[in-house]
């Protein structure tokens, strides 16, 4: 029995691990969080004392494999941001896959809070170059992105003809899922001193904190976790009546993180029990 | 010569790059501005670099009939799926809309009365605000902001939304501030929280009832024309040619076709992770016990049922244990020990970082020759 449960068929699991995410995600079942990281809360802070008019740059750097944790986190920003009357600037400097998600996201959340394009919000699009990039813009964005996704001069973009370059925009979020916070951090926090805040996967956490301790980062949105905690803190002061991705997605990962512990409790005990009958045997 | 010269290009400009960090002139300013627009050039020819490359190497599969040959066809059929979609979407967008006389006196600022009047006699319908642009020799219409409030209203008039029907006060509404709403079955109705989104085309309106039980209506259109002049020298109204990303069909393809697949491929770690948490995650040592542990805790803190519900259900009479308890050691995993260790990581990556700078530029490391 032990032997069996030790070499349990993989194809077992991939179903247990079917079933636990399929059950919630068809049922709709969400797990609003009630605690809230401090990585989070410090960046809801940065956000809520800013004035309305200050100018937010998002940058998209994730694709559609990793949106499911990404696109919340995006999705309750904006609707932070737009609800303070913030000006947002959209664009992805490192992965063109996110063009569309990002552009579409913006028009649906300006749209409920009734921001205009051109005037409240814009969105860039996607330049090949890469970092050469972000130091460009430092100096100025029109030489980087002289017009924007729509094929729009950026002197012809109301709320871009008070923005020249990083000195004009009081906070950037780098919304990533692969490495592009280093560079964020080593280039744009390094050469200009931009204030900066992080939205990553989960498996980025943990190599994030040591820049947030140094202060080199204002606040990080740590996976979908933070997409929901960020839901929360909105929606607890008025700015979203939107029901988010976020909380719907914690719901189905507390019922797999409860299955995936008890999986490995489990197989630990098994473990135990068979080491333990070796000894004895021996 | 063939080596020597790379390997003395790369040391010049990369010695080069170092001083000018540490020279605050302007010709030092201009030569980083310049080398900062080449590497921006070349990375463009990166993609062409690996189109090229791509394509040759499937076609030889496909030639060789190598294994798994016939995947490489599923390559080149998605490879020229986008560019085919974008050219029928530049192509379809094509038909005129409308014609203005040559002599249609056509300015930056509001459309006039008169313009719009005949626009609307061959059927172009507008947003009530439209904004006139210039575009070079062409001029673009762009379609505004509406934005009223109503009198005060019955209830119904909101509430009858959710049968995803439009009530006849509402579209009363419209018509007393001019305004009018396409047939029911031209408006996608959708409820947004405490607000309606009411969709026609790229014309959108949203309402919003408030607890005086006014009715605040937000509508934008995303709708671009461009006028452009035909050979006869009338103006020809086009809608606004759109390629790439922004045409319908590469739109329709990208979020229906790639992002699931892409999302599926990502998704199937999932599996993976659990089947190999299984096999693998097992307390043999000191140190898989203590890996095992601080997976174990971030994965309760990181799911609310566990670290909320669960928690306060299983321990919540301890009351000497402070709230959010999870999250606390959580925390305190990331910020203190997981932060330690990642600096000493961080910090040997970029000794070893400089050391590896140090060795290219001094010619000694040499494998981004291929040597």
């Amino acid at each position: 029995m032990l032997q069996k449960l030790l070499s349990l068929d993989r194809r077992w699991i991939f179903l247990i691990i079917a079933i636990v995410v399929l059950i919630p995600a068809i049922l709709k079942i969400s797990a609003p969080v009630s605690t809230i990281s401090n990585a989070t809360q410090q960046l809801y802070d940065t956000i809520e004392k800013f004035d309305p008019g200050q100018v937010i740059m998002i940058s998209l750097d994730y694709g559609p494999s990793s949106m499911a944790e990404l696109q919340p986190q995006l999705t309750a920003l904006l609707h932070h941001c737009f609800a303070k009357d913030l000006k947002v600037i959209g664009f992805n400097w490192l992965i063109f896959d996110s063009v569309l998600l990002g552009q579409k996201e913006f028009e649906r959340v300006a749209k409920l809070h009734q921001k205009t394009y051109g005037d409240d919000h814009c969105y860039l699009g996607y330049k090949p170059g890469g970092v050469p990039n972000l130091l460009d813009m430092g100096k100025n964005i029109a030489s980087v992105y002289p017009k924007d996704v729509h094929n729009t001069a950026l002197s012809e973009i109301t709320m871009m003809k008070s923005v020249k370059n990083y000195d004009d925009i009081a906070l950037v979020i780098d919304l990533a899922s692969v490495g592009a916070p280093p560079a964020w951090i080593n280039f744009v926090y390094g050469r200009f001193q931009q204030t900066l805040a992080l939205g990553v996967t989960g498996v980025m956490i943990s190599e994030l904190y040591p820049a947030l301790d140094a202060g080199q980062i204002v606040g990080i949105l740590p996976g979908l976790l933070g997409a929901a905690e960020y839901e929360s803190l909105i929606q607890e002061a008025g700015y979203s009546s939107e029901g988010g991705d976020g909380a719907t997605g914690m719901g189905i990962q507390s019922f797999l993180h409860l299955v995936l512990i008890l999986i490995i409790v489990l197989c630990n005990l098994a473990f135990f029990i068979d080491r333990q009958k070796r000894r004895i045997q021996t | 010569m063939k080596r020597k010269l790379p390997i003395l290009l790369c040391s010049l400009l990369g010695f080069c790059l170092v001083l000018q960090y540490f020279v605050p002139h302007q010709e030092s300013s201009n030569f980083f501005d310049r080398l900062n627009k080449w590497i921006r050039i070349i990375s463009v020819f990166a993609f062409v670099i690996g189109l090229g490359s791509l394509v040759r190497v499937h076609l030889r599969r496909i030639a060789m009939k190598s294994e798994y040959w016939r995947y490489s066809l599923v390559v080149f059929a998605g490879l020229l799926l986008m560019p085919v979609a974008a050219v029928i979407d530049y192509a379809t967008t094509q038909d005129p809309l409308a014609n203005l006389p040559a002599d249609s006196n056509l300015s930056v600022g509001d459309l006039s009365d008169v313009l719009r009047s005949t626009l609307e006699q061959q059927g172009l319908k507008l947003a009530p605000k439209v904004r006139v642009k210039s575009k070079g020799s062409q001029w673009r219409l762009e379609e505004q902001k509406l934005r009223f409030r109503s009198r005060v209203i019955e209830p119904e008039t909101i509430s009858s939304l959710n049968n995803s029907r439009i009530s006849n006060s509402l579209r009363q509404l419209f018509t007393e501030n001019e305004h009018s709403l396409p047939d029911d079955t031209k408006v996608k109705v959708q409820k947004k929280g405490r607000q309606w989104l009411l969709e026609s085309g790229s014309v959108w309106y949203l309402l919003k009832n408030d607890d005086s039980q006014e009715v605040a209506v937000w509508g934008s259109s995303n709708a671009v024309y461009d006028i452009q002049k035909s050979d006869n020298g009338n103006w020809v109204v086009y809608p606004s040619r759109q390629f790439g990303y922004q045409g319908q069909r590469v739109q329709w393809i990208f979020l229906n076709v790639y992002v699931p697949l892409d999302a599926t491929m990502f998704s199937l770690l999932a599996f993976f992770i659990a089947s190999a948490a299984y096999r693998s995650f097992r307390a043999r040592t000191v140190d898989a016990t203590l890996l095992l542990l601080a997976g174990i805790i971030l994965m309760f803190a990181n799911a609310p049922l566990l670290s909320n519900q669960l928690w306060q259900f299983m321990f919540g009479k301890l009351t000497f244990l402070p709230d959010a308890f999870p999250t606390i050691v959580k925390d305190w995993v990331l910020q203190v020990p997981g932060m330690a260790a990642r600096r000493a990581i961080q910090m040997g990556l970029a000794l070893g970082a400089i050391s590896q700078s140090l060795r290219i530029l001094l010619g000694i490391d040499r494998s981004w020759m291929g040597e």
